[in-house]
């Protein structure tokens, strides 16, 4: 009743006009494209881009030129090299829609529409990337706006899915890689013509000019490593100028010159370079160090790319220079850099993640803002091409660009590769870089409802939630910490950040992801069913490199730090080897998909043939094979025909090569008890064989084999244990006795027995005692292989 | 004619020890259960290792892998929490020297450190460095410097 009720209200009230520009109405195009013909690629494929996302949203076909009443205008401005992120979207008559701007603004507005107005969602590049909403009407409503993303002059990630991140607004427009050798000194040339510089433009290392010429093998095949420019002889800023100017001349579409150092050292030291730096008017502040490592050569270089940018932008005022703040360059100089160069500051977000660093990094971007330099970042946000756990830090890195912006940053490029794996990281690089201020919990909301469904969004949530607090909470407490000091974190597979894991970290993230791919199969579409089987599938890969590596057993340090560790690595590790090997199929499987050829991150780690975690781990027992428990457990490795031969070969050799700190073969008259076999013809008095040896105070560890030889008659009952009893001189006991769990022998079997005992002051001995009770008389057993073990056995 | 040479030696009576793949030890190395300490003794322990660190040069296998290890702590407590030790390897004919993971070290107890370490093609001599992470005022004791050929065979 209730429902005819508001059904009836509901037809009463008469349709309102949509107040929107109409796209698409009722499953019909409403609109059509009105473009030059004569579009730069890159905006024709951004047009191409809107249309397609209007169909897979409406099943509609927006034409170009004509069709629907309503008319989008395409005009293409003709700008400057760097005013070309902008576009003004505007209403002038009722049924139309006036798209202006320059190139990279008109390439990245189309797709824009579709997700702001649309709610398209470009979750992952590939074919199933990219999330469409079903519906019949689409429309942008009739507000004019403009756009312009903050970050205007570079917007780049490495290792990109070149189709997805220039739909995302890539912009790659100022040239900071390592190119000496392309701009400043083309040492190819010189060998091809014969004809070499002035000998001044090389530095001086240790006290020599560099000979180019007959080092040549040293630097080859790239020279873009380990040897600089002098950036103080008047004669290496002339060559430099020099073949810029001839570079521009052959290159006049060129719009920016890289000016950045080479890779790694090589900086000069002569006299004038060395007076030059040592100039300094101010302390600067070091961001990374140690200062040995990276001495301070920012004053010459930024001298020099001054010198240069200065008689280049006479012939060509707009080119702009790409220069780095990275190793030996990153102090900031102490005086005026050109508008006109880029300052790109290397550093890792994950290192910033730590307070201590982050205060020296807002410091140290705040001597940069005082050198007028136009700034950007290289930043080095790898993933699982490196990384064996997700490496994310959405929050964090919103809260970085935010800060950046406010800074003025306008340049950035992000290091790392396409992954599937680290969620919405790379989606969250290029949003951020148009919208440093965008509210982060949003953009991740949303991502995460289009990528698995909004059933199964909250708990892939919580599972990358996890991984937010994990590095700054978890793994900034191992050793990886130690490298926050450096440019970058150490990146390796399996490397000490996985030693933040606790036991019962990753049940809790497999039942986050349980829960989201079963929600996911219920309520998802066939795309996001996909994406969260491929999450799952992720999941399972991260898990297996924790399994491989002892994550979550081993402590913080990584190393097991006393013999229960150790032992219980060795019991994992039959689990450790089928994990690794897990990981390695995961690892194929994914990269023999073509679907997944976007996928670079995993793709590179599967390059790196990554060495079992396993053997390492086994070495880092060999420390406490002194133990028997763990000799035992050594021992049951090197016999486990399931296990590859190599840890077989090493869990051997640590027990041949670790002595066993055995008290008895310290004292002469034990050494025949240690050593020897000793045959026991029962019956026995008392049931008990047994030795008092003298000791201090202090906790030991007992072992004791018992073989009973196959034709041994047992009746029915019979038992063994091993009992231990701190005795005083006189022989009394002192304190109460321990025993071992009693054991049921049978015949042709050996068993290892151990148990452990404090003596307090009152004893002077340790009383040994195995028990056998219940053998016929006429048996016969063998015990040997017995030692005594200080528990605290530094000594 | 290789095979003319192996049938003379074996008219000989001599073996071909070419393909043996075991090292012979060396005079100073020392023996036990089989398994050879390729640290020339007196090199197994230091009572004093200073910020400079100890080495020890032996001779290796071109693609075997060795178990170095080695058991340290200060000679006296430190208040430096940051006092560490790692294994440093130059390999001969290579430039640079490789470094790995560092231990924390402590006065009460000593830390096992190990490493399991493969020879590359063509490195027949490596120096192994105790490379420590002190002040000058802090000393280590090392113990047990023990590098052994991770042996092929199994025992039963």
């Amino acid at each position: 009743m209730k429902d005819k009720l508001l059904y009836l209200l509901l037809s009463a009230v008469p349709l309102l006009p949509l107040n929107g520009f109409d796209i698409v109405r009722d499953g019909q195009a409403a609109a059509s494209i009105h473009a030059p013909s004569d579009l730069p690629r890159r905006v024709s494929k951004a047009i191409e881009c809107f249309r397609t996302d209007v169909k897979a949203m409406t099943g509609a076909e927006v034409k170009l030129r004509d069709g629907g009443k309503n008319r989008i205008e395409v005009i293409l401005l003709k700008t400057g090299p760097y005013a070309d992120n902008t576009a003004h979207v505007t209403f002038p008559a009722g049924n139309t829609m006036r798209i202006a701007g320059g190139v990279y603004a008109l390439a990245r507005i189309f797709p824009l529409l579709s997700e702001r107005f649309g709610g398209v969602v470009r979750v992952y590049p590939g074919k199933d990337g990219t999330h469409y909403p079903e519906k019949k009407n689409f429309s942008i409503p009739e507000e004019p706006f403009t756009f312009q993303p903050v970050f205007d002059l570079n917007r780049a990630l490495s290792n990109q899915d070149n189709a997805y991140l220039d739909t995302m607004g890539a912009k790659w427009s100022i040239d900071c890689a390592h190119n000496i050798p392309r701009y400043i000194l083309p040492i190819g040339e010189y060998l091809k013509s014969g004809q070499w510089p002035a000998p001044e433009v090389f530095p001086v290392i240790k006290g020599k000019r560099l000979d180019m010429r007959h080092a040549l093998k040293q630097f080859a095949p790239s020279y873009q490593s380990d040897f600089q420019p002098c950036h103080t002889s008047p004669q290496s800023v002339a060559e430099a100028v020099k073949n810029i100017l001839a570079y521009l001349r052959r290159h006049p579409e060129c719009k920016s010159i890289s000016l950045s150092p080479n890779d790694n050292r090589g900086y000069c030291e002569c006299a004038q370079c060395t007076a030059v730096n040592e100039g300094r008017s101010n302390v600067p502040l070091r961001m990374f160090g140690p200062a040995y490592l990276y001495k301070d050569h920012a004053r010459s270089y930024f001298q020099w790319c001054n010198r240069v940018a200065e008689k280049v932008l006479k012939e060509y005022p707009d080119i702009r220079f790409g220069t780095l703040a990275y190793r030996e360059t990153h102090m900031a100089p102490d005086f005026k850099i050109n508008p006109n160069i880029v300052v790109y500051l290397c550093f890792d977000f994950g290192c910033a993640q730590y307070p201590d660093v982050r205060k020296r990094l807002n410091a140290w971007i705040g001597e940069w803002v005082k050198t007028g330099a136009t700034l950007g970042v290289w930043e080095y946000g790898f993933g699982d091409s490196y990384y064996t756990l997700p490496r994310v830090g959405f929050h964090h890195q919103a809260e970085i660009f935010r800060f950046l912006a406010d800074n003025g940053f306008r340049a950035f490029f992000g290091e790392g590769a396409e992954s599937l794996a680290d969620g919405p990281k790379r989606y969250l690089y290029m949003k951020l870089m148009e919208e440093p201020r965008a509210e982060i919990d949003k953009l991740l909301n949303e991502w995460y409802t289009a990528c698995v469904g909004k059933e199964a969004a909250p708990y892939l949530k919580a599972y990358f939630e996890f991984w937010e607090t994990y590095w700054p909470e978890r793994a900034s407490l191992t050793t990886f910490s130690e490298s926050r000091n450096a440019v970058y974190h150490t990146m390796t597979p399996f490397g000490p950040y996985m030693y933040g894991l606790k036991k019962g970290d990753m049940t809790y993230c497999r039942e986050q992801m349980e829960k989201m791919l079963d929600a996911a199969e219920r309520c998802g579409t066939e795309s996001q069913k996909k994406r969260a089987r491929l999450l799952m599938e992720s999941f399972f890969y991260f898990e297996s490199c924790a399994e491989a590596c002892f994550a979550g057993i081993l402590p913080l340090s990584g190393a097991p730090e006393n013999a229960v560790q150790a032992r219980a690595v060795l019991r994992a590790l039959p689990n450790a080897e089928r994990a690794f090997e897990k990981r390695r199929t995961l690892l194929a499987q994914w990269a023999a998909d073509p679907d997944l050829a976007w996928w670079k991150g995993i793709r590179k780690m599967a390059q790196k043939k990554a060495a079992s975690p396993t053997e390492k781990a086994l070495a880092l027992t060999a420390g406490f094979a002194q133990d028997p428990y763990v000799r035992e457990e050594l021992r049951a490795i090197a016999r486990n025909k399931k296990l590859p031969l190599t840890a077989r070969y090493i869990a051997n050799t640590i027990v041949k090569s670790q002595k066993e700190n055995n008290l008895l073969l310290d004292n002469p008259s034990f050494i025949p008890l240690a050593k020897d076999k000793h045959t026991i013809v029962f019956p026995l008095k008392n049931g008990e064989w047994q030795h008092d040896i003298p000791l201090p105070t202090g906790k030991y560890l007992v072992r004791m084999k018992i073989s009973i030889p196959g034709e041994c008659v047992l009746e029915e009952g019979a038992w063994v244990n091993l009992r231990l009893q701190g005795r005083t001189a006189t022989g009394k006991p002192a304190g109460v006795f321990l025993d071992s769990p009693k054991i049921k022998p049978e015949p042709g079997k050996n068993y290892m027995l151990y148990n452990t005992l404090e003596l307090g002051e009152r004893a002077a001995k340790l009383q040994i005692t195995a028990n056998l009770f219940h053998f016929k008389p006429g048996s016969r057993i063998v015990i040997s292989d017995i030692a005594v073990i200080s528990v605290a056995s530094e000594k | 004619m290789r095979k003319q040479l192996i049938t003379a030696l074996l008219a000989m009576g001599l073996g071909i020890p070419a393909f043996a793949q075991n090292q012979p030890a060396p005079a100073n190395a020392s023996a036990e259960n089989g398994i050879v300490n390729l640290i020339p003794k007196k090199f197994q322990s230091f009572d004093r290792v200073t910020k400079n660190g100890r080495s020890a040069t032996i001779k290796v296998v071109p693609g075997k892998n060795y178990l170095i290890t080695v058991a340290a702590k200060l000679a006296r407590p430190s208040t430096n929490p940051e006092t560490a030790l790692r294994f440093a390897i130059q390999e001969k004919g290579k430039k640079g020297v490789r470094f790995f993971e560092w231990y924390k070290l402590n006065a009460e107890n000593f830390t096992n450190l190990s490493l399991l370490y493969k020879a590359p093609e063509k490195v027949d001599t490596i120096t192994i460095v105790l490379k420590p992470r002190f002040t000058s005022e802090e000393i280590g004791i090392c113990k047990d410097f023990k590098a052994v050929e991770v042996s092929g065979d199994l025992d039963e």
